[in-house]
Protein backbone atom coordinates (compact mmCIF):
# COMPACT_ATOMS: atom_id res chain seq x y z
CA UNK A 1 0.00 0.00 0.00
CA UNK A 2 1.38 3.66 -0.81
CA UNK A 3 1.61 5.93 1.86
CA UNK A 4 -0.99 8.17 -0.04
CA UNK A 5 -3.20 4.89 0.61
CA UNK A 6 -2.69 4.26 4.10
CA UNK A 7 -3.34 7.97 5.04
CA UNK A 8 -6.41 7.98 3.12
CA UNK A 9 -7.95 5.25 5.38
CA UNK A 10 -6.73 7.20 8.41
CA UNK A 11 -8.47 9.76 7.43
CA UNK A 12 -11.58 8.22 7.09
CA UNK A 13 -10.94 6.62 10.51
CA UNK A 14 -10.67 10.01 11.84
CA UNK A 15 -13.75 11.47 10.22
CA UNK A 16 -15.35 8.56 11.91
CA UNK A 17 -14.32 9.31 15.40
CA UNK A 18 -14.87 12.42 14.58
CA UNK A 19 -18.37 11.99 14.22
CA UNK A 20 -19.12 9.73 16.93
CA UNK A 21 -17.79 12.43 19.01
CA UNK A 22 -19.53 15.26 17.66
CA UNK A 23 -22.97 13.04 18.53
CA UNK A 24 -22.06 12.19 21.85
CA UNK A 25 -20.96 15.76 22.63
CA UNK A 26 -24.94 16.55 21.25
CA UNK A 27 -26.47 13.51 23.57
CA UNK A 28 -24.62 13.52 27.17
CA UNK A 29 -26.46 15.89 29.78
CA UNK A 30 -23.40 15.95 31.81
CA UNK A 31 -21.45 19.28 31.74
CA UNK A 32 -18.10 18.00 32.36
CA UNK A 33 -18.62 15.16 29.83
CA UNK A 34 -19.49 17.95 27.09
CA UNK A 35 -16.61 19.60 27.69
CA UNK A 36 -14.50 16.69 27.30
CA UNK A 37 -16.52 15.17 24.16
CA UNK A 38 -15.69 19.00 22.68
CA UNK A 39 -12.13 18.40 23.54
CA UNK A 40 -11.85 15.35 21.85
CA UNK A 41 -13.54 16.48 18.91
CA UNK A 42 -11.37 19.31 18.78
CA UNK A 43 -8.12 17.16 18.57
CA UNK A 44 -9.41 15.33 16.47
CA UNK A 45 -10.32 17.80 13.82
CA UNK A 46 -6.52 18.89 14.03
CA UNK A 47 -4.75 15.93 13.91
CA UNK A 48 -7.48 15.52 11.02
CA UNK A 49 -6.42 19.01 9.44
CA UNK A 50 -2.38 18.17 9.74
CA UNK A 51 -3.49 14.63 8.02
CA UNK A 52 -5.20 16.18 5.00
CA UNK A 53 -2.37 18.87 4.50
CA UNK A 54 0.06 15.86 4.37
CA UNK A 55 -1.67 14.21 2.05
CA UNK A 56 -2.13 17.02 -0.72
CA UNK A 57 1.54 17.39 0.06
CA UNK A 58 2.60 14.22 -0.88
CA UNK A 59 -0.26 14.20 -3.88
CA UNK A 60 1.68 17.17 -4.77
CA UNK A 61 4.89 15.58 -4.90
CA UNK A 62 3.65 12.32 -6.62
CA UNK A 63 2.00 14.10 -9.55
CA UNK A 64 5.19 15.95 -10.72
CA UNK B 1 -81.02 -27.79 32.32
CA UNK B 2 -80.38 -26.58 35.89
CA UNK B 3 -80.34 -22.66 37.14
CA UNK B 4 -76.67 -22.42 36.69
CA UNK B 5 -76.28 -23.40 33.14
CA UNK B 6 -79.22 -21.72 31.96
CA UNK B 7 -78.02 -18.17 33.53
CA UNK B 8 -74.47 -18.62 32.11
CA UNK B 9 -75.93 -19.39 28.88
CA UNK B 10 -77.94 -16.11 29.04
CA UNK B 11 -75.31 -13.99 30.26
CA UNK B 12 -72.95 -15.12 27.41
CA UNK B 13 -75.42 -14.99 24.43
CA UNK B 14 -76.26 -11.38 26.41
CA UNK B 15 -72.57 -10.34 26.60
CA UNK B 16 -72.63 -11.21 22.71
CA UNK B 17 -75.58 -9.14 21.95
CA UNK B 18 -74.72 -6.13 23.94
CA UNK B 19 -71.01 -6.75 22.52
CA UNK B 20 -72.52 -6.73 18.58
CA UNK B 21 -74.77 -3.74 19.21
CA UNK B 22 -72.19 -1.04 21.12
CA UNK B 23 -69.91 -1.56 18.14
CA UNK B 24 -72.54 -0.64 15.93
CA UNK B 25 -73.75 2.32 17.78
CA UNK B 26 -69.79 3.15 17.88
CA UNK B 27 -67.77 6.01 19.48
CA UNK B 28 -70.07 9.01 19.07
CA UNK B 29 -71.82 7.75 22.16
CA UNK B 30 -69.56 8.44 24.94
CA UNK B 31 -67.58 11.73 23.44
CA UNK B 32 -70.83 13.43 23.37
CA UNK B 33 -72.60 12.24 25.93
CA UNK B 34 -75.66 14.16 26.97
CA UNK B 35 -77.74 13.73 29.60
CA UNK B 36 -80.06 11.99 27.86
CA UNK B 37 -77.27 10.00 26.03
CA UNK B 38 -76.41 9.08 29.63
CA UNK B 39 -79.78 7.70 30.75
CA UNK B 40 -80.12 5.78 27.16
CA UNK B 41 -76.73 3.69 28.33
CA UNK B 42 -78.31 3.19 31.67
CA UNK B 43 -81.26 1.60 30.21
CA UNK B 44 -79.08 -0.55 27.99
CA UNK B 45 -77.12 -2.03 30.73
CA UNK B 46 -80.09 -2.67 32.72
CA UNK B 47 -82.21 -4.30 29.83
CA UNK B 48 -78.73 -6.30 28.77
CA UNK B 49 -78.71 -7.57 32.54
CA UNK B 50 -82.30 -8.54 33.04
CA UNK B 51 -81.68 -10.19 29.32
CA UNK B 52 -79.16 -12.90 31.22
CA UNK B 53 -80.77 -12.54 34.34
CA UNK B 54 -84.35 -12.54 34.40
CA UNK B 55 -85.51 -16.73 33.71
CA UNK B 56 -89.03 -15.58 34.01
CA UNK B 57 -88.96 -13.86 30.53
CA UNK B 58 -87.46 -15.57 27.80
CA UNK B 59 -84.59 -14.88 25.76
CA UNK B 60 -86.18 -13.36 23.02
CA UNK B 61 -88.81 -11.93 24.50
CA UNK B 62 -86.24 -9.40 25.60
CA UNK B 63 -84.08 -8.62 23.27
CA UNK B 64 -86.52 -6.62 21.13
CA UNK B 65 -86.12 -4.03 23.29
CA UNK B 66 -82.54 -3.73 23.41
CA UNK B 67 -82.49 -3.92 19.81
CA UNK B 68 -84.69 -1.03 20.17
CA UNK B 69 -83.52 1.44 21.85
CA UNK B 70 -80.13 0.86 20.17
CA UNK B 71 -81.12 1.31 17.42
CA UNK B 72 -83.23 4.96 18.28
CA UNK B 73 -80.54 5.85 19.19
CA UNK B 74 -78.63 5.49 15.84
CA UNK B 75 -81.43 7.07 14.34
CA UNK B 76 -81.47 9.18 16.25
CA UNK B 77 -78.08 10.37 15.86
CA UNK B 78 -78.50 10.15 12.47
CA UNK B 79 -81.41 12.55 12.32
CA UNK B 80 -79.41 15.27 14.21
CA UNK B 81 -76.93 14.61 11.62
CA UNK B 82 -79.31 16.36 8.95
CA UNK B 83 -81.31 18.41 10.89
CA UNK B 84 -80.20 21.27 13.03
CA UNK B 85 -83.03 22.29 14.59
CA UNK B 86 -83.72 18.49 15.79
CA UNK B 87 -79.68 18.37 16.73
CA UNK B 88 -81.04 21.69 18.98
CA UNK B 89 -83.91 19.56 20.85
CA UNK B 90 -81.96 16.02 21.65
CA UNK B 91 -78.55 17.23 22.44
CA UNK B 92 -79.76 21.25 23.64
CA UNK B 93 -76.97 23.72 22.66
CA UNK B 94 -74.17 25.48 25.10
CA UNK B 95 -74.89 27.99 27.29
CA UNK B 96 -72.94 31.32 27.75
CA UNK B 97 -72.06 31.50 31.86
CA UNK B 98 -69.42 34.03 31.39
CA UNK B 99 -69.40 36.50 29.30
CA UNK B 100 -67.13 39.82 28.64
CA UNK B 101 -65.96 38.70 32.29
CA UNK B 102 -69.13 39.33 33.92
CA UNK B 103 -70.79 36.17 35.19
CA UNK B 104 -74.75 35.55 33.05
CA UNK B 105 -76.94 34.89 36.50
CA UNK B 106 -80.16 34.14 34.64
CA UNK B 107 -78.38 31.26 32.40
CA UNK B 108 -76.65 30.39 36.08
CA UNK B 109 -80.26 29.86 37.34
CA UNK B 110 -81.60 28.30 33.78
CA UNK B 111 -79.02 26.07 33.95
CA UNK B 112 -79.49 25.44 38.10
CA UNK B 113 -75.51 25.93 38.72
CA UNK B 114 -74.49 27.80 41.96
CA UNK B 115 -71.41 29.43 41.56
CA UNK B 116 -69.83 27.55 43.44
CA UNK B 117 -70.51 24.81 41.05
CA UNK B 118 -69.46 27.61 38.30
CA UNK B 119 -65.81 27.96 40.11
CA UNK B 120 -65.76 24.45 40.64
CA UNK B 121 -65.92 23.86 36.76
CA UNK B 122 -63.58 26.91 36.23
CA UNK B 123 -60.64 25.56 38.51
CA UNK B 124 -60.83 22.24 36.70
CA UNK B 125 -59.60 24.24 33.32
CA UNK B 126 -57.13 26.32 35.50
CA UNK B 127 -58.99 29.41 35.86
CA UNK B 128 -58.31 30.25 39.73
CA UNK B 129 -59.05 33.74 38.92
CA UNK B 130 -62.83 35.07 37.76
CA UNK B 131 -61.20 38.25 36.44
CA UNK B 132 -59.36 36.16 34.02
CA UNK B 133 -62.11 34.78 32.40
CA UNK B 134 -63.47 36.17 28.93
CA UNK B 135 -65.85 33.60 28.33
CA UNK B 136 -67.31 30.62 29.89
CA UNK B 137 -69.75 28.15 28.45
CA UNK B 138 -71.59 25.02 29.78
CA UNK B 139 -71.49 22.79 26.65
CA UNK B 140 -74.68 19.99 26.30
CA UNK B 141 -71.97 16.88 27.57
CA UNK B 142 -71.67 18.67 31.13
CA UNK B 143 -68.12 20.26 30.48
CA UNK B 144 -67.79 23.86 30.86
CA UNK B 145 -65.13 25.45 28.17
CA UNK B 146 -63.24 28.56 28.65
CA UNK B 147 -61.50 31.00 27.04
CA UNK B 148 -59.10 33.50 28.92
CA UNK B 149 -58.42 37.36 29.07
CA UNK B 150 -55.94 37.45 25.58
CA UNK B 151 -53.63 38.79 27.86
CA UNK B 152 -53.72 36.01 30.58
CA UNK B 153 -53.09 32.82 27.97
CA UNK B 154 -50.23 31.68 27.44
CA UNK B 155 -47.43 32.72 25.21
CA UNK B 156 -47.44 30.19 21.92
CA UNK B 157 -44.14 30.32 19.46
CA UNK B 158 -46.27 32.39 16.92
CA UNK B 159 -46.74 35.07 19.55
CA UNK B 160 -42.98 35.27 19.85
CA UNK B 161 -42.68 35.41 16.47
CA UNK B 162 -40.70 31.86 16.01
CA UNK B 163 -40.55 29.90 13.63
CA UNK B 164 -41.17 26.40 14.08
CA UNK B 165 -40.06 23.14 12.69
CA UNK B 166 -43.37 20.96 11.10
CA UNK B 167 -43.54 17.80 13.82
CA UNK B 168 -46.71 15.69 12.63
CA UNK B 169 -47.29 12.59 14.10
CA UNK B 170 -44.23 10.37 15.36
CA UNK B 171 -45.18 6.66 13.93
CA UNK B 172 -44.39 3.40 15.82
CA UNK B 173 -42.62 1.36 13.27
CA UNK B 174 -41.35 -1.66 15.23
CA UNK B 175 -43.46 -3.25 17.98
CA UNK B 176 -42.69 -6.49 20.14
CA UNK B 177 -39.62 -7.34 17.60
CA UNK B 178 -41.38 -7.20 14.63
CA UNK B 179 -41.00 -4.53 11.83
CA UNK B 180 -44.92 -2.73 10.98
CA UNK B 181 -44.57 -2.94 6.96
CA UNK B 182 -47.08 -0.79 6.76
CA UNK B 183 -46.34 2.35 8.39
CA UNK B 184 -42.96 2.27 6.87
CA UNK B 185 -44.59 2.43 3.40
CA UNK B 186 -46.87 5.06 4.75
CA UNK B 187 -43.77 6.98 6.06
CA UNK B 188 -42.05 6.01 2.58
CA UNK B 189 -39.34 4.49 4.35
CA UNK B 190 -37.54 1.49 3.60
CA UNK B 191 -36.74 -1.66 5.82
CA UNK B 192 -33.20 -0.91 4.44
CA UNK B 193 -33.35 2.29 6.41
CA UNK B 194 -34.43 1.31 9.53
CA UNK B 195 -31.98 -1.33 9.66
CA UNK B 196 -29.03 1.12 8.68
CA UNK B 197 -30.83 3.79 11.44
CA UNK B 198 -30.63 0.89 14.02
CA UNK B 199 -26.76 -0.41 13.48
CA UNK B 200 -25.84 3.78 13.98
CA UNK B 201 -27.17 2.75 17.41
CA UNK B 202 -25.10 -0.39 17.62
CA UNK B 203 -28.88 -2.50 16.95
CA UNK B 204 -27.91 -5.66 15.11
CA UNK B 205 -30.95 -7.70 16.68
CA UNK B 206 -34.15 -7.26 15.83
CA UNK B 207 -35.68 -8.78 18.53
CA UNK B 208 -33.97 -7.22 21.21
CA UNK B 209 -36.37 -4.00 20.18
CA UNK B 210 -39.44 -3.73 22.05
CA UNK B 211 -40.44 -0.88 20.53
CA UNK B 212 -39.34 2.15 18.17
CA UNK B 213 -40.92 5.00 16.80
CA UNK B 214 -39.99 7.57 14.36
CA UNK B 215 -40.73 11.03 13.97
CA UNK B 216 -41.14 13.21 11.02
CA UNK B 217 -37.66 14.52 10.83
CA UNK B 218 -36.23 11.13 10.44
CA UNK B 219 -35.31 10.39 14.42
CA UNK B 220 -35.19 6.89 15.21
CA UNK B 221 -35.96 6.08 19.31
CA UNK B 222 -35.35 2.50 20.21
CA UNK B 223 -36.35 1.05 23.52
CA UNK B 224 -35.40 -2.32 24.36
CA UNK B 225 -36.98 -5.38 26.01
CA UNK B 226 -33.52 -5.77 28.50
CA UNK B 227 -33.13 -1.54 29.64
CA UNK B 228 -29.49 -2.41 30.66
CA UNK B 229 -29.06 -3.11 26.76
CA UNK B 230 -28.79 1.04 26.03
CA UNK B 231 -25.63 0.53 28.85
CA UNK B 232 -24.75 -2.25 27.14
CA UNK B 233 -24.89 -1.14 23.76
CA UNK B 234 -22.77 2.36 25.20
CA UNK B 235 -20.38 0.55 26.18
CA UNK B 236 -19.58 -1.43 23.06
CA UNK B 237 -19.43 1.64 21.39
CA UNK B 238 -17.29 3.16 23.57
CA UNK B 239 -14.88 -0.05 23.33
CA UNK B 240 -14.97 0.54 19.62
CA UNK B 241 -13.95 4.19 19.69
CA UNK B 242 -10.90 3.17 21.78
CA UNK B 243 -9.93 0.55 19.30
CA UNK B 244 -9.81 2.80 16.63
CA UNK B 245 -8.21 5.34 18.79
CA UNK B 246 -5.51 2.56 19.61
CA UNK B 247 -5.06 1.56 15.74
CA UNK B 248 -4.89 5.57 14.89
CA UNK B 249 -1.60 5.45 17.02
CA UNK B 250 0.08 2.59 16.46
CA UNK B 251 0.01 3.68 12.73
CA UNK B 252 1.29 6.98 13.39
CA UNK B 253 3.77 5.37 14.97
CA UNK B 254 4.55 3.45 12.34
CA UNK B 255 4.44 6.22 10.17
CA UNK B 256 7.30 8.23 12.23
CA UNK B 257 9.54 5.44 11.31
CA UNK B 258 8.75 4.91 8.26
CA UNK B 259 9.08 7.92 6.76
CA UNK B 260 12.97 10.15 5.56
CA UNK B 261 11.65 13.36 6.77
CA UNK B 262 12.82 14.96 10.30
CA UNK B 263 10.05 17.57 9.63
CA UNK B 264 7.30 15.02 9.35
CA UNK B 265 8.33 12.59 11.08
CA UNK B 266 7.72 15.18 13.97
CA UNK B 267 4.25 15.66 12.60
CA UNK B 268 3.57 12.12 12.81
CA UNK B 269 5.31 12.01 16.46
CA UNK B 270 3.06 15.18 17.53
CA UNK B 271 0.00 12.76 16.30
CA UNK B 272 0.63 10.11 18.17
CA UNK B 273 1.03 11.82 21.26
CA UNK B 274 -2.01 13.68 20.63
CA UNK B 275 -3.73 10.67 19.99
CA UNK B 276 -2.27 8.97 23.47
CA UNK B 277 -3.20 11.78 25.59
CA UNK B 278 -6.67 11.44 24.11
CA UNK B 279 -6.95 7.39 24.46
CA UNK B 280 -6.01 8.68 28.18
CA UNK B 281 -9.01 11.23 28.66
CA UNK B 282 -11.37 8.41 26.78
CA UNK B 283 -10.31 5.78 29.01
CA UNK B 284 -10.86 7.37 32.00
CA UNK B 285 -14.63 8.48 30.97
CA UNK B 286 -15.19 5.10 30.22
CA UNK B 287 -13.77 3.78 33.55
CA UNK B 288 -15.98 6.40 34.84
CA UNK B 289 -18.74 5.10 33.47
CA UNK B 290 -18.78 1.31 33.46
CA UNK B 291 -18.34 2.23 37.93
CA UNK B 292 -21.42 3.88 37.80
CA UNK B 293 -23.47 1.56 35.82
CA UNK B 294 -22.06 -1.27 38.36
CA UNK B 295 -22.96 1.02 41.15
CA UNK B 296 -26.83 1.18 39.28
CA UNK B 297 -26.16 -2.39 38.90
CA UNK B 298 -25.34 -2.94 42.92
CA UNK B 299 -28.03 -0.92 44.37
CA UNK B 300 -30.29 -2.42 42.12
CA UNK B 301 -29.85 -6.06 43.29
CA UNK B 302 -29.81 -4.90 46.59
CA UNK B 303 -33.25 -3.15 46.33
CA UNK B 304 -34.46 -6.19 44.74
CA UNK B 305 -33.52 -8.37 47.81
CA UNK B 306 -34.79 -6.26 50.38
Amino acid sequence: MTVSKKLKSTLSTLEGILADFNSSYMESQDESDKQMFKGLAKDTADILQKVTDRLSCIEEQESQ
Amino acid sequence: MNVFTSVAIRAIFAYIALFALTRIMGKREISQMSFFDYTVGISIGSITANLALDRTQSFLSILPALIVFCVFEILLSYISLKSVTFRRIVDGSSTILVKNGKVMERALFKTRMNMDDLMIKLREKNAFKLADVEFALLEPDGQVSVLLKSNKQSVTPSDMNIQTQYMGLPDMVIEEGRIIGDRLREKELTQSWLMAKLAEQGVYDLSKVMYAQVDTSGNLYVDFYDDSENKKQESTANQLILTKLQKLSSDFASYSIETQNPQVKILYKECEDKINSMINTFQNYVNKRSNKNNLYEITKERSGKH
